[in-house]
């Protein structure tokens, strides 16, 4: 009988996962998007003259993109399957910690019941 | 008999010298405070964020003196009275609170331009849901390590021994034939075993913290777990705080342009004020630093990781870390909730 090599759940290949960037890689993109911009406005604002600055257009279309980067990064980190991994140990650990925590004020209440 | 329990109590003895879970009480329940108040960031800087689109749409209304309608005040929501079944009680209940299930969109009660009257208020910037989920399971798993570090469980437990000790001791010695001398072995025994059961909890308390802080300290992918899930928060905080200084930063272009001579020298403070109180708010989000407070957390953990894996815990080191922690995440939360607003809808009655 052919071997079942069908993947289950968390089981899956490593390739795509391998090729997927990781959290610290979508940040340092974020980091040096974030920096192109950064500079982009304190060039502008060297421009400003007081008053109704005509620089106000440039540097609201700036801000906007600024935030597009911050949002499409976290868009970015929440869809990555690190962090649903990291997510899923984590719940793993806590449950058991809440157990062995469960296990001593289990005896103290049933020992107060007596 | 006694002997073995007494080489038994030494031995367990000897171990937990060496690595109790209550030397890390103090401050595992200070990272578990911190994450909490990295959770509160989230929430903060969410409300904040709703509460400055509300207050940029009164200043919009303000500013184009526009004719408004009252909308959204007549829907009330309050669902019939009715008694339970038996099957609704014995179906599983989401232990999810009910305030956190989404809801459909509505517009408030509240005051709108016509074109707007009905529209059903849009959270522009909802948490990401992956996002919620990883700030539960951060402040969960910090809970979790309180909870297994928590040295009042092990007080309580003594205590319950010791009262069991002496019901016992006091019943064998009522009962009359045995004696008092009887009462006082059992008594000495039951606290006997009593201990060796404790201390053997405790170790199995050391050794689940010891176990889920290495854990959380493995990497899954290239980051260790606790570490993706901090980042993965800090980046949501950075997103709520620069969607609020963009939106800060075009209501200040805005109001600062309607600035000048032409207004009277009442609407002139007014509408100083409200840039004011802006700019103070953007100043303290421009000023405060989720990252150093992830990066503080991150090292938190870190180290006490090091201090759970060492002979000789550097505890000291760990509680540092901790102190600058709490500086740094309770600037990052009042820099979150700091108000924008010197009260516009009455600021800017005034006409021009």
């Amino acid at each position: 009988m052919a071997e079942d090599l069908t993947p289950t759940a968390g089981e899956t290949p490593n390739s795509a996962e391998d090729d997927e960037p990781t959290v610290q890689d979508i940040l340092d993109a974020r980091d040096a998007a974030i920096a192109v911009i950064d500079a982009q406005i304190a060039a502008t604002e060297a421009l400003q003259t007081g008053g109704v600055d005509p620089i106000d257009p440039a540097l609201k279309k700036l801000r906007a993109k600024r935030t597009e980067i911050e949002k499409l990064t976290t868009a970015a980190i929440a869809a990555s399957s690190e962090l649903a991994m990291a997510i899923k140990a984590m719940k793993k650990a806590t449950e058991n910690l809440a157990e062995t925590a469960k296990a001593m004020t289990t005896v103290t209440s049933t020992r107060n019941h007596n | 008999m006694r002997r073995r329990y007494a080489l038994l109590a030494t031995v367990a003895a000897t171990v937990v010298a060496a690595c109790s879970p209550y030397d890390f009480s103090a401050p595992v329940s200070s990272l578990d405070a911190k994450a909490k108040a990295l959770d509160s960031a989230v929430s903060a800087g969410h409300q904040q964020l709703v509460s400055d689109v509300s207050t940029a749409y009164q200043r919009s209304l303000i500013a184009r003196r526009a004719i408004v309608v009252v909308s959204g005040c007549n829907k009330i929501v309050d669902p019939r009275l009715k008694e339970p079944t038996d099957e609704e009680a014995r179906a599983p209940v989401s232990r999810e609170p009910a305030t956190t299930a989404s809801r459909a969109p509505r517009q408030p009660c509240g005051v709108y331009l016509p074109a707007d009257n009905g529209k059903p208020f849009r959270d522009r910037s909802p948490i990401v849901p992956e996002l919620a989920d990883a700030v539960k399971a951060l402040t969960d798993y910090t809970a979790g390590l309180a909870a297994v570090t928590n040295a009042k469980d092990r007080a309580d437990y003594d205590s319950a021994v010791s009262d069991l000790a002496s019901t016992v001791s006091s019943l064998v010695s009522e009962a009359g034939g045995v004696g008092a001398a009887a009462g006082a072995a059992v008594k000495a025994g039951i606290n006997l075993l009593g201990w060796i059961v404790g201390t053997a909890l405790d170790i199995q308390r050391f050794n689940t913290l010891k176990a889920a802080v290495n854990e959380m300290n493995t990497p899954v992918r290239k980051g260790k777990p606790f570490n993706v899930v901090v980042m993965a928060i800090a980046q949501q905080v950075r997103t709520l705080a620069q969607q609020r200084r963009e939106l800060l930063q075009d209501d200040i272009t805005a109001l600062k342009a309607s600035l000048g001579p032409q207004i009277s020298e009442e609407t002139y403070r007014l509408r100083l004020a409200d840039v004011n109180a802006m700019s103070a708010a953007l100043d303290a989000l421009n000023q405060s630093s989720v990252s150093e407070a992830a990066n503080a957390l991150m090292l938190a953990h870190l180290q006490l990781v090091l201090a759970v894996n060492s002979s000789n815990p550097n505890i000291q080191n760990l509680t540092n870390t901790l102190k600058a922690l709490g500086d740094k995440a309770s600037a990052l939360q009042t820099a979150l909730s700091t108000a924008s607003s010197a009260k516009p809808a009455s600021s800017h009655n005034k006409g021009s």
